[in-house]
């Protein structure tokens, strides 16, 4: 029989009551000999960590602390593409596993260059499914919950482990594979399904399509519940609040990558930031020029984390290039893990200086979807005119707002001076029709800098 | 090793220390079904139909291990299979 114990064991709020409330000081012990454990794991079985680590001048028996952790090399992708198409092909010498174990293919999206290949054993892919447990559990999905997930079921990973997640909760998962956005609306609405998943621009632009369609998304649909990943969208508040209201349902924001898992999750308390699910990871943030190790709040650095139970392919000080900044306390919830304020408020290469002025795209989405006046569609361009950087953006007026003459001064007017406000920098800006600018399913790309193309 | 850690030992009703005597009872069955699942996945004699299954039972058993028993002490492997072992 086990053992009685007081309040929090009863609580239904989290999926592992004893590691989510842990006393700090207990849960970075338990980190040290996770970190030290994972990074022995790789030095004995990769050839590429414990070439790696050698070079460095690094032995696993060097880890005392967790501020050790530092000596331990980071890598990043340029690293896996370097090793990958090769023995044991696919995936390189970074492989801790035999072949025959592997049993799950995923590839990253590509989008910063060569796809990278990841391995999973089907251990890790019980890992994976429990990282989304965690993050799920925390926003209030249970067993009675029917979940729809409107995603391609293909190479990338995307919401692959949050279907496997939902249905050990007892959920019952509805895959929404190949069903053009349409019939994915109908189904929905015929199962009255109480969840989805989703990338925030997908969200938004199914919810554009229903109303086309006639259906309400707040009225006709039953769903109450979306975690949005892929893109920072349900963190930036506009963004989040514009699919609230079209859906009439609570938004919950998720971060993770292909190569390191599902590391973050904004609770039912919405407390302005995400939890780093720091019993399954370690974190660490480095200032984004000097690489000093950032422990405070009020500072934005990039993230480098280790997943710290994955083995097939272990993600050990991975620089994500996501940029994040502590919170400042910890949240409402009772969840001893830390909060990133604001989700990941970045990427470090997409942080870029436009007239001298650093600039992060998210900062123009918040404004822009500010303003009822406009539609969810937006895009940047930035090129090089002489010396000069130009920038220009292109948004689309909501249905229903008419956006001409006299009310186009105005509007502009009022626009350009929050962009200004909140990012420092003048643009040139052009209504264009509605409909007109580019639909994207999965992630969008709306920020484009010209100015290495142009060779200026 | 810290107080809430100490496992088995660890006495129940600490202000600060909810959970010691749960999560040592809860580790000994994650202990006792480690070791059912070992067995029956060595003793399958080539049987794939519980080779394989016995191979996910342990894949879930090492889940329960990150939940439960790492937070009081190592895992004899981070795998939940045998390195060495090939599936056929």
């Amino acid at each position: 029989m086990l053992a009685e114990v007081s309040a929090p064991m009863h609580s239904t709020r989290y999926w592992n009551p004893i590691l989510e409330t842990m006393p700090r000081e207990r849960l970075r012990e338990v980190q040290l000999r996770k970190f030290r454990n994972i990074v022995t794991w790789a030095y004995e079985n990769s050839l590429f960590h414990r070439s790696l680590y050698r070079e460095a001048g690094f032995e696993p028996g060097d880890l005392h602390t967790l501020e050790d952790a530092a000596l331990v090399p980071k890598v990043d992708k340029s690293h896996m593409r370097g090793i990958q198409r090769k023995d044991p092909f696919p995936y390189g010498d970074m492989l801790c596993v035999p072949l025959d174990r592997v049993t799950e293919f995923r590839q990253t999206s590509g989008t910063t260059g060569q796809a990278v290949y990841q391995a999973d054993t089907w251990q890790d892919w019980e890992w994976w499914a429990e990282c989304w447990s965690y993050l799920l559990y925390s926003q209030g999905y249970r067993a009675h919950d029917r979940v729809f997930l409107p995603f391609g079921y293909n190479i990338f990973v995307a919401f692959w482990a949050a279907h496997y997640a939902a249905e050990k909760m007892g959920c019952e998962v509805v895959p929404g594979g190949v069903l053009d956005t349409e019939a994915r609306i109908l189904k929905m609405q015929e199962l009255q399904t109480t969840a989805m998943m989703a990338t925030p621009t997908y969200v938004l632009g199914m919810a554009e399509k229903a109303r086309a369609m006639g259906i309400d998304p707040r009225t006709d649909l039953s769903v109450c519940r979306i975690t949005c990943a892929g893109e920072p969208g349900a963190s930036i508040p506009a963004t989040k609040h514009r699919i609230e209201e079209a859906w009439g349902a609570k938004v919950f924001d998720h971060c993770g990558a292909t190569e390191i898992g599902a590391w973050g999750f904004e609770c039912e308390e919405q407390s302005g930031g995400i939890h780093l699910n720091e019993g399954l990871f370690l974190a660490q943030v480095e200032d984004l020029e000097t690489g000093e190790l950032i422990e405070e709040p009020g500072r934005k650095g990039r993230l480098v984390i280790t997943a710290l139970d994955r083995i097939a392919m272990p993600c050990v000080r991975f620089d994500s290039k996501d940029v994040v900044e502590w919170a400042d306390g910890l949240c409402s919830c009772g969840r001893t893990f830390r909060l990133f304020k604001g989700g990941v408020v970045g990427r470090a290469d997409d942080i870029t200086k436009v007239k001298g002025v650093l600039l992060a795209p998210s900062a123009i989405e918040e404004v822009v979807r500010s303003f009822e006046e406009l539609g969810d569609e937006y895009e940047v361009t930035v090129v090089k005119r002489g010396d000069l950087d130009d920038i220009s953006l292109k948004v689309e007026p909501a249905s229903g707002f008419d956006l001409s003459g006299e009310r186009l001064d105005g509007f502009l007017r009022s626009f350009k001076d929050q962009l200004r406000l909140k990012t420092n920098l003048g643009y040139k800006v052009e209504v264009v029709e509605a409909g007109s600018l580019p639909r994207y399913a999965l992630k969008a790309k709306r920020f484009k800098d010209l100015r290495k193309v142009n060779g200026a | 090793m810290s107080e809430w850690t100490r496992g088995p030992s660890a006495s129940p009703g600490r202000p600060d220390d909810p959970y010691a005597l749960l999560l040592a009872e809860l580790d000994e069955s994650v202990r006792a079904l480690k070791q059912a699942a070992r067995r029956l996945r060595h003793s399958a004699q080539g049987i794939p139909a519980v080779e394989c299954n016995a191979d996910r039972i342990l894949a879930s058993t090492r889940m329960l291990e990150i939940n439960i028993s790492d937070l009081l002490r190592d895992p004899d492997s981070l795998a939940s299979f045998d390195r060495d072992s090939r599936v056929e």
